[in-house]
């Protein structure tokens, strides 16, 4: 749990508010707002980055990374109400450069995923033994139909279950997506994993 | 078989089928302890290190894992254009212990940077160095060569 919802600071203020709070303080030699801000950011960018495809070692790094070239860049970001929105942007684009380095030649053709259509080609995040945490029945079902569901869906879903109050204009960063496509494509993904659920007997509704 | 609406709102079973996934998300892939603190130390650390060459952490080599003592221990490659820093982490009688080894071979300050303070020692000819009895927690290496020449390198923050 973050310091905002244990402290109730949240109030009427969004994280975009929260950030760009910050960025003012931290420009006028002030830290503790953004102390805040990067507990609070970090699970966020986090879920960004591994929804990538990026490996859980090199997934700290990036998340690291892109905090450091914020405070690098603060003098340049104009808007303080564009800061979340640079944050995802960066976290994005840092694990997908990520992903390409390890991935070697084989992926040096491919372009940044906002430069095609083609959402599908993302690297889906592996299963991996991690599901193997899963003890009780009910996760590890939810999480083996989520599995199927494309790339896409799952990024959304991942951030917007991992978030508190993801708002349209966030996920919209982080998917690449036109922000009038976000409330229809996570409709469209909610939909789907229910449809999925229904088709699997062993799943029962609670 | 059912189908849902997409253009429909969110309803209760949909807020649940969220929160539900949410739960499982953390306990398949869970942020990690610390990284928010971490990161915070990678910030206070940023202005002291401006001039650095940011060194990226390499896939953990095959030949660290050679027998039962390394199973506590941790092989971490970080590599950039002027060096390659190899560092084996263990367990030590008073915290941890770091073997470390510089390639191309040449002598350097290394010093550890943690929040509490630092720790300064030199690799040999061989570009290999010994820092011992390190407290666990966060921190970050930087590597300067002894002869003045080229760039300070630094790692990310680790977790020791």
């Amino acid at each position: 749990m973050n310091r905002q919802a244990m402290t109730g600071h949240t109030g009427d203020t969004t994280l975009g508010d929260r950030a760009a709070l910050a960025l003012l303080a931290y420009r006028e030699g002030r830290t503790a707002p953004l102390e805040d801000f990067v507990h609070e950011a970090t699970p966020l960018l986090w879920h960004v980055v591994r929804g990538q495809g990026v490996p859980r070692e090199d997934a700290e790094d990036v998340v690291q990374g892109v905090w450091l070239s914020f405070v690098r860049h603060t003098g340049t970001i104009r808007e303080p109400e564009a800061l979340l929105a640079w944050l995802l942007v960066s976290a994005r684009r840092a694990a997908w450069l990520a992903v390409r380095r390890q991935r070697g030649d084989q992926a040096h053709t491919r372009e940044l995923p906002d430069d095609t259509d083609e959402a599908g080609e993302l690297p889906s995040p592996s299963p991996g033994p991690e599901a193997e945490v899963l003890t009780h029945d009910r996760d590890s079902r939810l999480w083996q139909v989520f599995l199927r569901l494309p790339a896409r869906c799952q990024q959304i879903l991942r951030f917007v279950a991992s978030a508190d109050r993801p708002d349209y204009r966030a996920i919209a960063e982080v998917t690449g997506m036109k922000v009038t496509a976000v409330g229809v494509t996570r409709g469209r993904c909610l939909a789907k994993l229910r449809t999925l659920l229904d088709q699997d007997e062993r799943w029962e509704w609670a | 078989m059912s189908e849902y609406s997409p253009d429909e709102v969110m309803d209760a079973r949909d807020r649940e089928l969220l929160t539900h996934l949410g739960r499982v998300v953390q306990q398949v892939d869970p942020v990690p302890d610390g990284l928010a603190e971490r990161s915070l130390f990678a910030l206070t650390l940023a202005d002291l290190q401006a001039e650095m060459v940011e060194l990226v952490r390499m896939e953990t080599p095959e030949l660290a894992l050679r027998g039962e003592e390394t199973v506590t221990a941790r092989t971490i490659t970080f590599t950039a254009d002027p060096c390659t820093v190899m560092i084996t982490v263990s367990p030590g009688e008073a915290g941890v212990r770091i073997d470390g080894w510089v390639a191309p071979a040449m002598r350097c300050t290394v010093d550890v940077l943690r929040p509490e303070g630092e720790v300064r020692t030199e690799s040999d000819d061989e570009g290999c160095f010994v820092i011992e009895d390190l407290p666990r927690g966060p921190a970050s290496l930087v590597l300067r060569r002894t002869d003045g020449t080229g760039p300070a390198v630094s790692t990310p923050v680790i977790e020791l």
